[in-house]
């Protein structure tokens, strides 16, 4: 399998081939499962903007 | 002409936060990815090294040539991780699928806000000012007539016939049906997630049980009864060696190829099959056309990960052009898988630069 190579998130780097570091990764999971909630919720509240009705 | 040129500037801001969405599933698959592939290499390299370490012990001990036992550890490692290239095959396989169905979600939103949009709009126009002054008098109405039951049951008709002429009724009618089969589609996304932690979980535990059990254990393999000392004293050091190091490293090894990688293949084959069934019903009751992965799957698994995560990287197109029209986009994702990876990625780069730039 070739190498994941490494990604940036928010300024630091994260290497995806460090096995020593799992801590690390699971960490930015979770910043990332939660941008993943924040950016579906912002989608959901402009359609509900949209839909609420100004007299 | 380019599409994204077409891009309305009211929904920039949206498309924005779709090409966020899909960039940032891409992450979480290529991290999730990582998580699964080290936390398997991590373990392997640990107990091979405990092995090597145990293997030069006794090729001390025996006065042997260390390379023998080396060979055989090296033969244990392959089996170990053949083994787990069957967890990592399905678990890769199973990411793909997921990133058909949040493309899926992302259209499905896209069509929401098309609706949303198209019901703020025509909640602007003199005909349905018109409509609604006639439901708001229509309401006062009904209110002066609280105490005259006959009156107010003419009224009363008379408002649900109006509120039938709704402008904006077809819309609420579609938003409502897309709404259930958005839910659809994210209990399917759901579904997957569960598939996916159960698989690493499974994973977790054939790994250890592997690399840990009593059959594997090193303590096994340097115990010997009082039979086997007294037979190890009067046999020649090389042939102990073989036999008490080596063979039986091998010997695990071979355990693993003939009885624990047939068992995982047929245990993940009898999943595999449920699985399928649980999405084909998943497709049929969101109604959903999903992209044909035949040929990403067969990628998947020739190339990796990274394969995966240029799904979504590709999808970051698709994501722009999702407010432009639904109907066409299946056949338009299709033809981004085919533009390959570096068109795509300076597509969705590009397509992001100039929706940052539009604001």
């Amino acid at each position: 399998m070739e190498n994941l190579g490494k990604i940036v998130y928010k300024g630091s780097i994260y290497d995806l081939d460090d096995s020593n570091d799992t801590n690390k990764l699971e960490q930015l999971l979770k910043q990332l499962n939660q941008e993943e909630a924040d950016i579906k919720k912002e989608i959901a509240t402009s359609i509900q903007s949209d839909l609420e009705e100004r007299e | 002409m380019d599409d994204r040129q077409e891009l309305d500037p009211k929904d920039k801001n949206i498309a924005q936060l779709m090409v966020k969405l899909v960039t940032v599933q891409a992450q979480i698959k290529l991290v999730k990815s990582a998580i699964f592939i080290n936390k398997q290499k991590s373990a392997i390299s640990t107990k091979i090294e405990d092995f090597k370490q145990y293997a030069e012990g006794q090729a001390e001990k025996y006065s042997q040539n260390v390379e023998e036992a080396t060979n055989a550890i090296e033969t244990y490692k392959d089996a170990v991780q053949e083994a787990m290239q069957q967890y990592e095959d399905n678990y890769l396989n199973t990411m793909a699928e997921q990133d058909k169905w949040q493309e899926a979600e992302i259209l499905k939103m896209g069509e929401q806000k098309q609706i949303s949009s198209s019901i703020k709009e025509k909640r602007k126009t003199p005909e349905y000012k018109e409509w609604k002054q006639a439901v708001n008098a229509k309401s006062r109405e009904i209110k002066a007539n609280v105490s005259n039951p006959e009156k107010l049951a003419i009224l009363a008709e008379e408002l649900k016939d109006l509120q039938a002429k709704d402008p904006t009724l077809q819309d609420q009618q579609n938003l409502a049906h897309s709404e259930v089969l958005l839910k659809g589609i994210r209990d399917t996304i759901q579904y997957n997630d569960d598939k996916l932690k159960e698989l690493q979980n499974d994973r977790d535990k054939k790994l250890s049980d592997l690399l840990e059990n009593k059959e594997t254990s090193l303590s096994k393999i340097q115990k010997q009864n009082l039979w086997q000392k007294i037979i190890a004293k009067l046999t020649p050091k090389a042939k102990s060696f073989k036999t008490n190091v080596v063979d039986r490293i091998v010997g695990k090894a071979n355990k693993i190829k003939n009885e624990s990688i047939p068992e995982i293949k047929k245990n993940l084959s009898e999943r595999q099959h449920e699985y399928r069934e649980k999405m084909s019903e998943a497709v049929k009751n969101t109604g959903t056309k999903l992209r044909d992965t035949k040929d990403l799957a067969q990628k998947t698994f020739k190339n990796g990960v990274r394969t995966v995560v240029d799904f979504g990287r590709e999808a970051k197109k698709t994501a722009i052009t999702t407010l432009k029209g639904i109907g066409t986009k299946v056949g338009q994702t299709k033809d981004y898988i085919k533009e390959g990876l570096r068109t795509a990625i300076e597509n969705s780069s590009q397509a992001l630069e100039d929706l940052n730039d539009a604001r």
